[in-house]
């Protein structure tokens, strides 16, 4: 197997570990909820009559 | 705007709070933004000249051969250099410092920086360019502009980007929308790149390894978020209906910010380079589905059932039309980085083709739009004519569709004709130059439609015209203007 | 999202984990490959060629990348050898090239060794090649009533180049022309360098 593609292969092994950690701490931290309530983030004061109340 | 910031009592309805917060937010920004839209578009016009001067050089090659500053090699730099960071690059900050504290409702953090950091960037341009057409280049591509001169806008970008980035430390919202993760990745990922690729340290093939790391990477971490971030503020807020699928955005990021990174080697496939590397970022390119995919379908589902808006707002038309296009350049990227396609097109006038459908038919389709819709806001006049409008949209989409054909199909011609080793080399040159006549009338049409939006733009912040109490486009309505469906 | 930190630690560790991968890994697996004995470094004759080329912008145009057989028709043209990333040592910056509107040089001067040639193509390329696009360099030369000692004098066809004068190659010319035919790679890719690339490219 080419010596390079073995680097390669730790060097993602480890990125894919550290990722994955690093999801889960964020996943954890509450990161991710309430998205929907950013999504209305785009519109302000200029944007009334407002749209439908979210859920 | 002569408006002062209105002053609110602490007990005044969130309304009123919330609008005055705004107004502060837009005029925070007002004069670095529009320092930045003028430079932008003057940069596309005399862009856009060079571009249109680089392609009658193929009907023409003894034309302005007589001096080595306007010889091919230096006008197709001054070319690049000026759409991409001039007009693309410019637009883009202008924007992104638009969007950001309208955001994070918080006003623009001394805004000074960020004028300052326009006239750097300018600087940096005509100090480059001029550098460039006298000869002196650092002779890569994307980067030709000498590395001491570069030092200029690190400068510059640096400035601009504290302002930003301090803006939204500064926040008042809980959560960050997703254009603004967007504008973030990118003002950490443009100065990265740019300063590593620009470091006078790299040799042979190490170095076209850098240059293309930075050079697709440049699209791809700095135009693309940027344009993306546009795309995801303006179409939830023209048609007054919030994006989608929030989760599906995150997708979209996350998977951009780690494939597209890696893309950067197909620009040197066949080359000189360990396989395990060009496999790495064929197989990236590939990739690339995912996120565009994500964005697609988010894209598709807001606007679903209400494609009739587009009727309406000039900003939605030009924002739908580059994010359509975003969809298809980025496949036709996926499927010219697989090995069987890109041994016939590679080294041809496709790429090129590709190259101008992404920059022009997705980024400036959606620069148009996003600026159709901010600039009233800024000088507090409408766009004079809803005709100059019309006939700018129609220009550049027939000009970038004419453009792009030509290239594709006579790139597709020229590499077969270069594959086949029984055929003289002459054939292949032969066989691009009725489609290089057609890169020139599309490109033509591209220069016709930036001279209307520029002289447009100008009568606009001059406040030329009849002052309207509705913007130009529903000249050609009869009916009712619907609310929230109006650029 | 919410903290300003994730997007930050994100974007810092999307960009240099692509850096890692398409830049360092490469380096140290080539760090072991030498500069083939056979490739001369630029020279001050051929130095200056080189500058030229690069200031003038001819890989915008020309590659300088000979590919593997069966992955071009390469080989058939008589372009050489496959290129390995020993044959780029020297070269600052690199100049490979994305584009073959005009052939690849990595090899030019093997396959057209005259100076007199390319002089005069760079002075008018549809002189020698019909229906070329390349831009003629006109501006890379002198014309004199007379050629002085140590001049080098255009041959052109009939019809080409002002009559009754004669064109001579001002200094960037002839560097040019120096550095163009000094373009040969015909030495053998050594072991180290094939193995490196992961067998015959690509």
């Amino acid at each position: 197997m080419n010596p390079a593609a073995i680097y390669v292969l730790v060097v993602c092994a480890v990125g894919a570990l550290i990722a994955g950690a690093a999801f889960a701490w964020a996943a954890l931290k509450g990161e991710f909820t309430e998205a929907s309530e950013a999504a209305f983030l785009v519109f302000d004061a200029e944007d009334e009559p407002r749209p439908p109340e979210r859920p | 705007m002569s408006a002062a910031v209105p002053v609110v009592p602490v007990d005044s309805p969130p309304s009123d709070i919330a609008m005055a917060e705004r107004v502060a937010a837009d005029q925070s920004t007002r004069r670095p933004v529009l320092l930045f839209f003028h430079s932008a578009v003057v940069w596309l016009v005399i862009g856009s000249l060079f571009g249109l001067v680089a392609s009658l050089k193929f009907q023409f090659p003894d034309w302005l051969a007589g001096q080595a500053a306007l010889t091919f090699g230096r006008v197709r730099t001054v070319h690049l250099n000026a759409v991409a960071y001039g007009w693309a690059g410019m637009s883009l900050i202008g924007l992104a410092v638009w969007m950001i504290p309208r955001l994070v409702r918080a006003p623009l953090y001394r805004p000074g920086l960020a004028v300052a950091a326009a006239w750097g960037w300018n600087l940096w341009l005509v100090l480059g360019l001029s550098a460039v057409l006298l000869g002196y280049t650092d002779g890569l591509e994307w980067l030709e502009i000498p590395y001491p001169i570069d030092a200029v806008v690190v400068i510059a970008g640096g400035l601009m980007a504290s302002s930003v980035l301090v803006t939204v430390a500064r926040r008042k919202t809980k959560h960050f929308y997703v254009s603004v993760w967007y504008v973030l990745a990118a003002m950490v990922w443009f100065p990265i790149i740019f300063a590593t690729a620009n470091l006078p340290i790299f040799g042979g093939v190490e170095q076209a390894a850098v240059n293309w790391w930075y050079g697709h990477n440049a699209l791809g971490l700095f135009i693309t978020p940027l344009a993306l971030a546009a795309a995801y503020y303006f179409i939830p807020k023209v048609l007054g209906r919030p994006i989608q699928s929030y989760s599906l955005s995150l997708v979209g990021f996350w998977a951009l910010a780690f494939f597209y990174s890696l893309n950067g080697i197909h620009h040197l496939i066949g080359g000189p380079l360990p396989t395990w590397l060009i496999t790495t970022s064929i197989t990236a390119s590939v990739m690339m589905v995912i996120p565009v995919a994500a964005t697609a379908v988010n894209f598709h589902t807001t606007m679903v059932g209400r494609f009739g808006a587009l009727q309406y707002s000039p900003s939605l038309r030009f924002v739908v039309a580059g994010s359509m296009i975003y969809t298809a350049v980025s496949l036709q990227g996926s499927v010219e980085a697989l090995r069987g396609f890109n041994r016939i097109v590679h080294f041809t006038q496709y790429t090129v083709g590709h190259a101008h459908l992404g920059v022009y038919g997705f980024a400036s389709l959606i620069l148009f739009g996003a600026l159709y819709f901010i600039v009233p806001r800024l000088v507090d006049w409408e766009w004079p004519s809803g005709r100059l409008i019309r006939w700018h949209f129609w220009l550049a989409l027939a000009g970038v569709v004419i453009y792009v054909a030509s290239l594709v199909a006579g790139g597709w011609l020229e590499g077969r004709a270069m594959l086949d080793g029984a055929r003289p080399f002459m054939d292949a040159v032969n066989v691009t130059k009725p489609y290089l006549v057609g890169r020139t009338v599309g490109g033509a049409l591209m220069l016709g439609a930036n001279v209307i939006f520029a002289y447009h733009y100008w009568l606009a912040v001059r406040r030329r015209g009849k002052r309207r109490l509705e913007p130009a486009w529903s000249d050609r309505l009869s009916r009712p203007v619907i609310a929230g469906v109006l650029a | 999202m919410n903290k300003y930190l994730s997007i930050f630690a994100g974007a810092l560790g999307t960009v240099a984990f692509a850096f890692l991968v398409l830049v360092l890994v490469p380096r140290v697996q080539l760090s072991g490959v030498a500069a083939p004995s056979a490739l001369a470094p630029w020279a001050d004759s051929t130095l200056a060629g080189r500058e030229a080329y690069v200031s003038l912008g001819c890989f915008y145009c020309h590659s300088q990348q000979v590919r593997a057989p069966g992955f071009g028709s390469d080989q058939a043209r008589g372009w050489g050898r496959a290129s390995f990333p020993e044959d780029y040592a020297y070269d600052r910056p690199h100049q490979l090239g994305t584009m073959r509107t005009g052939p690849d040089l990595m090899n030019i001067g093997v396959r057209q060794p005259s100076r007199g040639w390319h002089l005069a193509h760079l002075y008018q390329p549809r002189a020698m090649t019909p229906g070329s696009v390349m831009p003629s360099f006109a501006f890379l030369f002198r014309v004199k009533e007379r050629a002085e000692m140590g001049d080098e004098i255009l041959n052109l066809p009939p019809g080409v180049g002002p009559a009754g004068r004669v064109v001579v190659a001002a200094p960037q010319a002839r560097a040019l022309v120096s550095y163009l035919v000094s373009l040969k790679h015909e030495y053998p890719a050594g072991p180290a360098a094939i193995s490196a690339a992961g067998g015959a490219n690509p």
